[in-house]
């Protein structure tokens, strides 16, 4: 194809040009109006999250108050059966345990490795990347690696045995202890960022000061480091804690039916017993309870902060 | 008894050598400042005696005791940190209570002492005020009273006013000054910045490359430096090497830039290479021809400065900064330049000469 010169623009140069000048009218008319701009800006995430997240969410509310699959008349049933169902209330009540122990032991697991990359390693470049590494390989083959390390001759049982610690392979699978440990396992990278990252902008001076006022080591940690990486420690918290309540696949794998979690009855509802509105219901109270939690942890951290900093201006 | 008295203080981060056998002692009620460039070990030094560094060898003692292998939150002294570490999470009274909290004085007391501080620092009613809400300044003056609040022995100052503008600075030295003379408490200032700390301090340790070069009153070691390196970091300085060619009783005569110069020093080597120091404030200008110049120069520049005039003048090769009221002399003017030789400074190997011979004498003596 022969060059465009100047004197004789090709079809493509005239098209493009063209294109060119509508685009820069576009953005003049644009400048002048910031109004408009916003209104696009927002616009395009609002409509995604109006058709993915709204309707889904209000369909969701609408098939939780139906009698059976749509059309069906108007029933609080569904609740009620939640709440007066034996199992149900166990699930749940079980549900939250393992949320409670999941996220205690993530914070304490997760504080400490964090706090040791921010202020005693010096490579902290290459821990960080280590604890991103999980991520990176496939969720079902994380938990595969578990389930050999946990069943009957498993790696668990190696290991007790070769000690003297237990006369019999026995294996932890379908345990309290195998979900709590396999909900560990997921969430801790997760929640080590938040930390690291809160403690790496901590000011070290500060502790310095401390303890130049005459404060301990433990009396430091909990006056000063604490409350000054408290919005890290309560985000990580939400990061594991909201998760936990609603997983399936880990206590599906881990536990098997003698650790239902509310994540797995929900499923269940869906995919086998067909009782969508059951379900539905079943994710109200998940989604009201996670909600309920996110507001306290604003509370408890960011919000705290901006609004004593909002008061003082 | 002096209130901290380092002994042959040495520390070695691996290969490097910070602070290398240093000794000095700071007495009861004392302004006394540590002076020397970056890299000096100032800072070292003063951790070491904060407790947050282990010297490598050599005593610490504060009160008499030698407080080595002490944990920091254990001694009697509070720092003032360069970045003002002031807890943004904590208000200006719970800052300055912070010490008191954790050595036991109860809350009344500790919401007294609180109160009788902030009027010290001019910051009364600032209690409940966040961190930060308060300006630079105001930061300045909570940092210094959460540490005066304490009472401690001695009050270590990590250069906390290299941050401020220069005005606020010149006037939160004086603040400095007028809080220590009020409290009485012992503090040592490490600075970087000789005016500041001349002008605070009782006082000066003059620390160059891990080793103290001269200790002393502002005046003496302004007036009588030990070593080329304070003549010229304690203010400017115009140098100009130069050959003894003979001695005499109670002088000598330099060869320098072509002339003989006859300088009221006894002592150096004949024949040996010295280097002579004037002052820019000490040199006057004089007509090329005036019986009373000493060494011949060209006007390079001047700039007004108000009542004097700085002058930049070439001599022998060498740029001189010459600062007086005699005014008039052109841009390539020849000049000569004379000075009371009384103020000449001869620096042998960047020994002073004059210093050393006092020395010898006194030990003969």
């Amino acid at each position: 194809m022969a060059r465009t010169s100047p004197d004789s623009p090709s079809a493509t140069s005239r098209l493009r040009s063209r294109g060119r000048r509508h685009v820069r009218s576009v953005l003049a008319y644009l400048r002048d109006r910031p109004r408009a701009r916003i209104s696009i800006l927002a616009g395009i995430p609002a409509l995604v999250l109006l058709l993915f997240f709204v309707l889904p969410l209000v369909f969701m509310l609408w098939l939780s108050v139906m009698d059976g699959m749509p059309p069906a008349s108007f029933t609080l049933d569904n609740y009620l059966d939640v709440f007066t169902t034996d199992l149900y209330l166990r699930v749940v009540w079980r549900t939250t345990v393992l949320t409670v122990q999941t996220t205690a032991l993530v914070v304490v697991l997760g504080y400490t490795l964090a706090y040791s990359m921010a202020r005693f390693s010096r490579r902290t470049t290459l821990i960080l990347l280590l604890v991103i590494l999980p991520f990176w390989t496939n969720y079902i083959v994380r938990m595969y690696a578990l389930i050999n390390i946990f069943s009957r001759n498993g790696l668990i049982d190696f290991v007790q045995l070769a000690l003297g610690l237990a006369q019999e392979p026995g294996g932890i699978m379908f345990t309290h202890t195998a979900v709590l440990l396999g909900l560990t396992y997921v969430w801790l990278p997760l929640a080590t960022l938040p930390f690291y990252a809160s403690l790496a902008n901590m000011d070290d001076n500060l502790i310095e000061a401390s303890k130049d006022l005459g404060a301990g080591p433990i009396e430091t940690f909990l006056t000063v480091t604490l409350p000054m990486t408290k919005n890290g420690v309560v985000g990580g918290i939400v990061l594991v804690a909201i998760p936990t309540f609603g997983a399936f696949v880990t206590p599906t794998l881990l536990g098997g039916t003698d650790q239902l979690m509310i994540g797995m009855v929900i499923e269940n509802q869906f995919t086998e017993s067909f009782n969508w509105p059951f379900g539905s219901a079943l994710s109200v109270i998940v989604s009201a309870f996670v909600v309920l939690m996110l507001l306290l942890g604003v509370k408890l951290g960011a919000g705290d902060t901006l609004s004593r900093r909002g008061d003082a201006r | 008894m002096s209130v901290l008295q380092v002994r042959n203080v040495r520390k070695e981060y691996g290969d490097v050598l910070a602070v290398d056998d240093a000794s000095f002692a700071v007495e009861d009620g004392e302004f006394v400042s540590i002076l020397g460039p970056s890299g000096s070990g100032k800072s070292t030094m003063l951790r070491m005696i904060s407790g947050f560094e282990t010297p490598t060898s050599g005593e610490i003692l504060i009160n008499g005791e030698d407080v080595v292998g002490v944990a920091p939150f254990e001694r009697d002294t509070n720092m003032v940190f360069q970045n003002l570490a002031l807890f943004p999470h904590l208000t200006v009274a719970e800052n300055i209570g912070f010490g008191l909290k954790r050595s036991g004085v109860g809350k009344a007391d500790r919401a007294e002492r609180i109160e009788e501080i902030l009027e010290v620092v001019e910051l009364s009613g600032y209690e409940n005020r966040e961190i930060d809400q308060l300006s630079g300044g105001e930061q300045q003056r909570i940092a210094l009273a959460r540490a005066v609040v304490n009472r401690p022995s001695i009050i270590l100052l990590d250069e906390p006013l290299a941050s401020l503008d220069r005005k606020l600075r010149q006037h939160m030295k004086f603040e400095l000054q007028r809080i220590q003379e009020e409290t009485g408490i012992t503090f040592l200032y490490v600075t970087h910045d000789q005016e500041v700390a001349m002008s605070i301090s009782d006082r000066m340790v003059v620390l160059n490359e891990g080793e103290i070069e001269q200790k002393g009153s502002v005046q003496d070691i302004y007036d009588r430096p030990a070593t080329r390196f304070v003549a010229q970091f304690m203010g400017d300085l115009n140098v100009l090497a130069g050959t003894i060619g003979a001695r005499s009783n109670g002088s000598v005569d330099v060869d320098v830039a072509g002339t003989s110069i006859t300088i009221p020093i006894a002592g150096g080597d004949v024949g040996g290479s010295v280097d002579v120091g004037v002052r820019p404030s000490h040199i006057d200008l004089l007509d090329a021809d005036d019986p009373g110049g000493l060494l011949p120069g060209r006007v390079l520049n001047h700039i007004y400065a108000g009542d004097e005039t700085v002058y930049t003048v070439e001599v022998d090769g060498e740029r001189f900064q010459v600062e007086t009221e005699t005014g008039g002399f052109d841009v390539g003017e020849e000049v000569s330049l004379s000075w009371d030789l009384e103020d000449t400074f001869l620096f042998e190997n960047g020994k002073n000469v004059a210093l050393a011979d006092e020395r010898a004498v006194e030990l003969e003596g």
